[in-house]
């Protein structure tokens, strides 16, 4: 009896030890320490006048960015950028991987920016690595730039840690502004692979071609002037700014779209919020009434009596004034009836012009008219969709009609003025 | 070893034998058989002396009587003399008062009394012998609990005499329904264990199943509590104390209302209380004297505390092994820049850190005082923590996580528990160490399993959460206010009794007729 349980405590005491032993022969297999991890902020995608693929990692140097806390290391840049070629973009990052000590790491990649040329030519197929690769999040940020994406992720970040940090802050930001039209990876693929819609996203370029002047502090400028010796100072641009849209059809880049007409997106769109409009006056005034739009809304309504499709769109707008300049005027009910006209006409000019451009020359649908179709009647959608970008979209007839509501101006109507009476 | 524990028990059958023999009506041939059972024992007494003419003689250990009670014996018996026409029993009766004198007929219970330090008066010609209660009550006074402290509530602590203890849990339940079973357990310690329970409240099977569990310990010795409750907790192999064992005896007295039973050792200032859910573990004496609020708050956070007791380390070391993606990029950076130049991986840092823990805190509680053990812990603590991270052989971020981890450790209210909770981090550790995530969710599955399968006296471990008893959920989740706590804890005690009537909630007083026809 004794024996026999004696040898049953052996027993387990053998399965334990076997246990830990056969853990430890293992290891930690797919572990991977952090500071073994080589994380890559910022991925830029060019295509170079070969035709091949340039890849841009920006990847983050964590002793140096955080000097402070860091244990040891010294160094001048934060950011290691490395640049490689290849025929694919899967390609280029095998012949970069080659010059990194540790793991690339993409699981922190914030932001991707394609180049002009690479989003022309190469988006489908770029964004079939970016799917396959499950290191990268659903959310990774999309860009693109006018000209060299590289230069673009080159430039130093200002108020965040990183580039990256600070590409996403600027584009949550300015959601449902014509400047923040950047869609992250997931809803770019989505609207890419829909038939009701086309995908479109932002654009991001140096804020000096923005007519933005950028100054920095002196010390600063000297310090990274030193560092960075012997590049070519002039391309990298300091700050970038979000700007416009860029518009594609069949997976490839069509055009882009200035503010003004991003705005006429919008506005059909019914998503902007954030907005700062200025209308004259009137009459002799000189001045303006900027006026801050706070909301915006539309509806679609397809028809589909005829042999042409017809749609409907009515678009709502709430504004608040800003600041009026205006030297004499009294923001009476007719006056402010007047300014909501102005508004509404201001509204409609828009976005017929972003109408010519995208529905009539480019035939694109960024507007979403396919899905508004396809929700109404999804039989007759199938039946329009194989034509619906060849000709259908153009011939389309829509109807813009636009209802501008000005409120909240209070018992602060009139504009301030000098040696006012008590 | 077995061999001589043999011998004891022998010899303890052998005095139990002859001391199971009836007493003479010889003085001599008492004394002697006396003499022979406390053979070589220098510090008993055997005094005979004449009282008027009568041969007596008193027997009594020296070190455990009182000698002022022996002073007062001596005068009240020094008033006897043959010619008052009463006897000498019926003198004894009337010259001491009620309580401090037996008559026994027993020689066992003669030894028993001897060795509780009883005076024991034998007297020639009569066949029972007189015993004195003189034992000498010089123990430890009742103080504030040490190892329970709390703000409010009472600040009376259990101590190492039985009858004090008792004393304490009488005072507080005076009901007859209270009942007190002593047993005595040990062979050489012969240790008063006494079964306290509430007739009524308590279940009748949980409290037959402790008496036969109790009567089950063979054993040569009980020195505390915690003998007994490893011989009578369910599932012994469980590093889980099923049992609750406190120093206080309001702890004890709500356990009883509660239909608990409680076990009370001599020479052990920890009472037991039977049976005992998880929960329970995590509730703190205080939480009844306080608000409710402020008690149901304190509970969430001991909960906190308990789960980051248990995986904080192993978090932090999933997540800079294996799950990167979780962290915030800041962070992520901020991480990987501490622990750029580390020469060991996360886990033996983990690892290093928790053992330097364990060692700091052994070597703070066994220093003696006089070293002063809290001083050299903290600063052992800060010293070796700083100087770790600042040598590079730590990383910050895993110095505050194990200084986090040690803190939290000690917001569970039981020190068992906590001990428990504690040394369980560290498998849970290796398995996240090999297995990332995947293994602190196995390693806790596995934990909760077990946990959930435990029972106490019959009482699943986890109720009343599993199996679900909602009318049990304002004493677990939440610390109901006391006029919403009307019915017991389920499960326990005898099922479907109201502790509290209905109306105890305050309410304002509704106006009576008068009042309303005074406003009319």
């Amino acid at each position: 009896m004794r024996k026999s349980k004696s040898f049953k405590w052996m027993r387990s005491i053998y399965i334990m030890g076997a246990f830990i032993v056969v853990l430890s022969l293992t290891g930690c297999w797919s572990a991977d320490e952090i500071n073994n991890l080589a994380v890559v902020n910022l991925m830029a995608i060019d295509e170079n006048e070969a035709g091949e693929v340039e890849v841009t990692t920006v990847i983050v140097k964590p002793h140096t960015l955080f000097a402070e806390t860091a244990i040891s290391g010294e160094g001048k840049g934060q950011f290691l950028i490395e640049t490689a070629t290849g025929k694919t973009v899967f390609e280029a990052m095998g012949n970069l991987s080659t010059a990194i000590s540790e793991t690339p790491y993409f699981g922190h990649v914030d932001a991707i920016v394609f180049g002009e040329r690479a989003a022309r030519e190469r988006m489908l197929s770029s964004l079939d690595y970016f799917k396959r690769q499950s290191d990268f999040r659903p959310n990774v940020l999309l860009l693109v730039t006018k000209g060299s994406a590289s230069d673009v992720v080159k430039s130093p970040p200002q108020l965040n840690a990183t580039l990256g940090l600070e590409i996403t802050n600027s584009a949550l930001l300015s959601k449902f502004a014509p400047v923040g039209m950047v869609e992250d990876i997931s809803q770019f693929r989505e609207a890419l692979s829909s038939n009701t819609i086309d995908a479109t996203t932002g654009v991001i370029s140096p804020a000096k071609q923005q007519g933005i002047d950028v100054q920095e502090d002196e010390k600063k400028t000297k310090s990274q002037r030193s560092d960075n010796k012997g590049e070519n100072q002039q391309d990298i641009p300091k700050v970038l700014s979000l700007n416009g849209t860029a518009v594609f059809k069949n997976g490839h880049l069509r055009g882009f779209l200035d503010e003004p007409d991003t705005r006429g997106l919008l506005w059909i769109k019914g998503e902007l919020q954030h907005e700062i409009v200025s209308l004259k006056c009137g009459g002799k005034n000189k001045g303006t009434v900027s006026l801050n739009i706070t909301g915006s809304k539309s509806q679609m309504s397809p028809q589909l009596s005829g042999r042409k499709p017809k749609m409907n769109v009515n678009i709502q707008v709430d504004a608040d004034i800003g600041q009026v300049t205006c030297s004499d005027i009294k923001m009476t009910t007719r006056q402010i009836d007047r300014l909501n006209q102005q508004l509404e006409y201001l509204v409609k000019q828009e976005a017929f012009s972003v109408l010519r451009k995208a529905k009539n020359q480019w035939q694109t649908d960024i507007f979403g008219f396919g899905k508004a179709f396809s929700r109404k009647s999804p039989d007759k959608w199938d039946q329009l969709a194989p034509n619906w970008r060849n000709g259908l979209l153009k011939e389309m007839e829509i109807d813009v009609n636009v209802s501008a509501n000005i409120t909240r101006f209070g018992v602060f109507k009139n504009p301030s003025k000098a040696n006012e009476s008590r | 070893m077995s061999k001589s524990f043999t011998g004891k028990k022998k010899n303890g059958e052998m005095t139990s034998e002859t001391s199971s023999a009836p007493i003479s009506s010889s003085l001599e041939k008492n004394v002697s058989i006396l003499k022979e059972i406390f053979e070589s024992c220098d510090d008993i007494i055997f005094q005979p002396t004449q009282i008027d003419n009568k041969s007596v003689c008193f027997v009594y250990l020296s070190e455990m009587v009182n000698n002022q009670v022996l002073y007062e014996i001596d005068r009240g018996l020094s008033h006897y003399s043959t010619d008052a026409n009463r006897g000498f029993t019926s003198h004894i009766r009337q010259q001491f008062p009620l309580g401090t004198v037996n008559e026994l007929s027993e020689l066992q219970s003669v030894v028993r009394k001897i060795l509780s330090g009883h005076t024991i008066l034998i007297v020639d010609e009569l066949d029972h012998i007189f015993s004195f209660h003189s034992t000498n009550s010089t123990g430890r006074e009742v103080t504030e609990p040490t190892t329970e402290s709390t703000v409010k509530g009472p600040k009376e602590g259990f101590v190492e005499d039985i009858h004090t203890n008792l004393r304490l849990i009488r005072r507080k339940l005076q009901t007859p329904s209270l009942k007190v079973e002593h047993l005595t357990l040990g062979q050489q310690t012969n240790t008063q264990v006494s079964i306290v329970y509430i007739k009524g409240v308590a279940d009748d099977g949980i409290v037959n199943e402790v008496h036969q569990r109790l009567s089950r310990i063979d054993i040569d010795g009980v020195l505390d509590s915690h003998y007994i409750e490893s011989m009578i907790k369910d599932s012994p192999k469980s590093p889980f104390p099923t049992i609750y064992s406190t120093e206080r005896p309001d702890r004890v007295c709500g356990g009883l209302l509660d239909g608990k039973v409680g076990i009370i050792t001599d020479g052990s200032p920890f009472a037991l209380t039977a049976p005992s859910m998880f929960v329970e573990f995590l509730h703190s004496g205080e939480d009844y004297y306080d608000s409710s609020l402020a008690s149901t708050i304190i509970r969430w956070v001991r909960f906190v505390g308990l789960f980051v007791t248990l995986i904080l380390p192993s978090f932090y070391v999933g997540v800079t092994m294996f799950h990167q993606d979780l962290l915030q990029t800041p962070l992520l950076i901020q991480i990987a820049a501490n622990r750029e130049a580390l020469p060991y991986p996360v886990l033996i840092e983990g690892l290093f850190m928790l053992l330097t823990f364990e060692f700091i805190r052994e070597a703070g509680l066994r220093m003696p005082k006089v070293f002063g053990g809290g001083v050299v812990t903290i600063l052992g603590l800060v010293l070796i923590g700083q100087s770790a991270v600042q040598a590079g052989i730590i990383g910050p971020l895993m110095a505050i996580v194990i200084s986090v981890t040690a803190l939290t450790s000690f917001i569970l209210p039981n020190y068992e528990f906590h001990q428990v909770i504690r040394f369980c981090g560290i498998p849970l550790l290796l398995l996240t160490g090999f297995f990332g995530f995947m293994g602190t969710i196995v390693g806790l599955m596995f934990g909760l399993t077990h946990l959930v399968s435990l029972r106490s006296f019959g009482v699943p471990y986890f109720s009343p959460v599993s199996p679900a008893r909602k009318e049990g959920w304002k004493d677990v989740f939440i610390r109901a206010p006391w006029w919403a706590m009307d019915t017991r804890t389920p499960g326990i005690g005898v099922e479907n009794i109201d502790r509290a009537g209905k109306g105890n909630r305050a309410r304002p007083p509704k106006a009576s007729k008068e009042d309303q026809d005074e406003k009319k």
